[in-house]
């Protein structure tokens, strides 16, 4: 009854709550869109960088990360495999064999990391097959490479015409070979498409000279959060192996910090939001002690106790603040949803900056359940910390001047 | 018959430091159980203030209240609270029902605040529903029943936590001839048949009439006591 109590008392003031529940609605909504709009341009330029580089996750030879010499290779490991195959938080993983080299076609020439890939191993963590703009995707032992299209334009090369590739090989040998250009892959990020190739492990090995070796295993996770957890459980299962694991935030920390950066800005513009959402329940929660001080007279006259009153009011503010996250979030889902499989493209200034910072210019909304619930509970959090200022003033009310009031 | 309510040179006084209102002066007033009495005396003589100190709602400046040999001035705030709850039923000169709730679930509250059953809850509400004439206003809200009615829904209310005996502050002081006159009989039949102690305040002559005990009251001190 405690529960019906405050639902009915809820919708007392019907205009009041609905004013309430409105600014709550609108701020959630705007948050929510704030929020799914960043998280989602940077998930999807976090797992565009690292799916064709470093992977969310890498493992490689010690040292490699600091030289990425094509001499810290690693031989293939049948023991280390099988650990990533069980790893439950791993989804897929690729072995990579990396260097960096000079591309050349006629009269231009490029520096560019070459990549060797197991084609199909690579699909599940970059899904680089689906990025091929013209040509087709690395069979197994394919002879051919793939150019990122960035390259290819600037090699002035198409499909089925040769670059020539010359690099360190292993142990200092030279390197360089001949290759037909297979596919070009449209890759987001401005920079990777300028300067990117691939060669199936078996030619890049052959290239490089490096025998049945790898750079580096790069691993695709299901889930952010068990990004330190995975990294700690391989370090433990491959102790004394000469590996090094690390994760793309200690790889590339200058995208970590450009993300936190950006959630920084992010966390202030809600904060103002927030503080509307404030004012507005606050305005409640005075106008509500000031309207029904005589009732709650009343009720502490005929034996309820303050702690049991106080439990009734906050009950009804929190339910006007979930009614308010609720409906926000309902209404604003459809619409995440449509720009997460739609996504915005960025054009004009916008589109120019996004390049400048090397991010792909669309924005997919995020449509993570995490954003939604997250504004739940700021919003709870708001309602809950603000009715305690309702609790003190329920704690000082003297019946009978109540009651008189 | 043992007393049930008992003051001892209970006071009452406002701005004792300014400009002292001495709204109870040193009353000693016993009640025995199963009485009607009518606190009765000008607008100002200090009734209210007396019902609301003998009901645990106001602290004295003097005196003490015993209640069945408790001396209820010395409880703390949540003790009484408590203490209310379980001995004291009041009755309102404004009703002061719960607008939100039904009939039904206001009598039902106080019984909630005490930890009673849903489902005696319920039967014991229907049962004082019945008694005050209310069976067919079960699920009516306040704003839906007339004065007389609410006021009767708040003595069933009052009744509800099987107090020891019901303060009532000018419970007919809003009602029409015919409502006051019910009301009236609902009253003196519970304290007829269930040995009901009731202490009302009132300048209602009817209600005087029906009391079996009036104590006037005038400037905070009692100048009568009359038993019939």
């Amino acid at each position: 009854m405690y529960f019906k109590l405050a639902w009915r008392n809820m919708w007392r003031s019907r205009r009041r709550t609905l004013i309430t529940v409105s600014s709550i609605f609108f701020a959630v909504i705007f948050a929510i869109l704030m929020r799914v709009a960043i998280i989602g341009l940077f998930d999807k330029l976090i797992s565009d960088t690292v799916s064709l580089s470093s992977g969310y996750i890498q493992v490689h030879h010690s040292g490699f990360w600091e030289n990425r010499s094509v001499d810290s290779t690693f031989e293939e490991s049948p023991k280390l495999t099988a650990l990533l195959d069980h790893e439950t938080a791993v989804t897929a993983w690729t072995p990579r064999l990396e260097s960096f080299g000079l591309a050349s076609s006629g009269d231009r020439t490029k520096g560019i990391m070459v990549v060797g890939i197991d084609p199909e191993k690579e699909n599940k963590v970059s899904n680089l097959s689906k990025k091929i703009v013209a040509g087709k995707y690395l069979d197994e032992n394919d002879r051919g490479i793939i150019l990122a299209e960035g390259l290819a334009l600037y090699l002035k090369l198409k499909v089925n015409d040769t670059v020539v590739l010359i690099g360190q090989g292993y142990e200092g040998n030279m390197a360089s070979g001949k290759y037909a250009v297979k596919g070009i892959a449209k890759i987001g990020i401005p920079e990777m498409n300028k300067g990117m190739a691939w060669l199936s492990i078996a030619a890049a090995r052959n290239f490089l000279s490096t025998g049945a070796r790898y750079t580096s295993i790069s691993i695709l996770i299901n889930n952010q959060n068990n990004l330190d957890g995975l990294k700690k459980s391989i370090i433990s299962k491959t102790k004394g192996e000469h590996y090094e694991v690390m994760t793309w935030k200690e790889m590339i920390p200058e995208l970590d910090q450009l993300f936190q950066a950006k959630m920084a800005q992010n966390v202030i513009m809600s904060g103002v939001l927030y503080l509307v959402i404030a004012f507005g329940i606050f305005g409640t929660i005075l106008m509500m002690l000031n309207e029904r001080l005589h009732e709650f007279g009343i009720l502490i006259a005929i034996g309820m106790k303050k702690s049991l009153l106080a439990v009734v009011v906050v009950l009804e503010m929190v339910l006007m603040s979930v009614a308010g996250v609720v409906l926000g979030s309902v209404c604003i889902y459809p619409l995440v949803l449509y720009y997460h499989l739609h996504p915005i493209r960025l054009t004009g200034d916008m589109g120019k900056s996004s390049e400048l910072y090397n991010i792909e210019p669309v924005m997919p909304f995020s449509t993570n359940l995490s954003n939604f619930i997250v504004q739940g509970y700021v919003v709870l959090l708001i309602a809950v910390v603000l009715s305690l200022y309702a609790i003190f003033k329920i704690y000082k009310i003297k019946a009978i001047a109540a009651i008189n009031s | 018959m043992s007393n049930i309510i008992e003051s001892k040179g209970l006071s009452k006084t406002y701005n004792p430091d300014t400009i002292p209102v001495h709204a109870v002066n040193n009353v000693d007033l016993a009640v025995e159980e199963g009485e009607f009495t009518a606190l009765v005396g000008p607008s100002g003589s200090g009734k209210t203030t007396l019902l609301n100190l003998i009901g645990g709602l106001d602290y004295p400046t003097g005196g003490k209240v015993m209640i069945e040999g408790v001396d209820i001035t010395k409880m703390s705030e949540n003790k009484l609270i408590d203490f209310r709850l379980k001995n004291i039923g009041f009755v309102f000169q404004a009703y002061n029902l719960i607008p939100v709730l039904t009939a039904s679930e206001n009598v039902e509250f106080v019984m909630l605040l005490q930890k009673t059953s849903k489902s005696q809850r319920e039967k014991r509400a229907i049962e004082l529903l019945t008694e005050v004439g209310l069976k067919d206003k079960l699920d009516k809200r306040p704003s839906e029943l007339s004065g007389g009615q609410q006021q009767r829904v708040a003595v069933a209310r009052a009744l509800a936590s099987k107090p020891r005996f019901i303060l009532a502050d000018e419970p007919t002081a809003n009602l029409d001839s015919a409502s006051t006159e019910n009301l009236l009989d609902i009253m003196a039949k519970l304290n007829k048949e269930d040995n009901m102690t009731f202490i009302f305040s009132t300048h209602d002559q009817r209600v005087i009439d029906k009391a079996r005990r009036v104590v006037t009251l005038v400037d905070g001190k009692i100048v009568s006591d009359t038993k019939k």
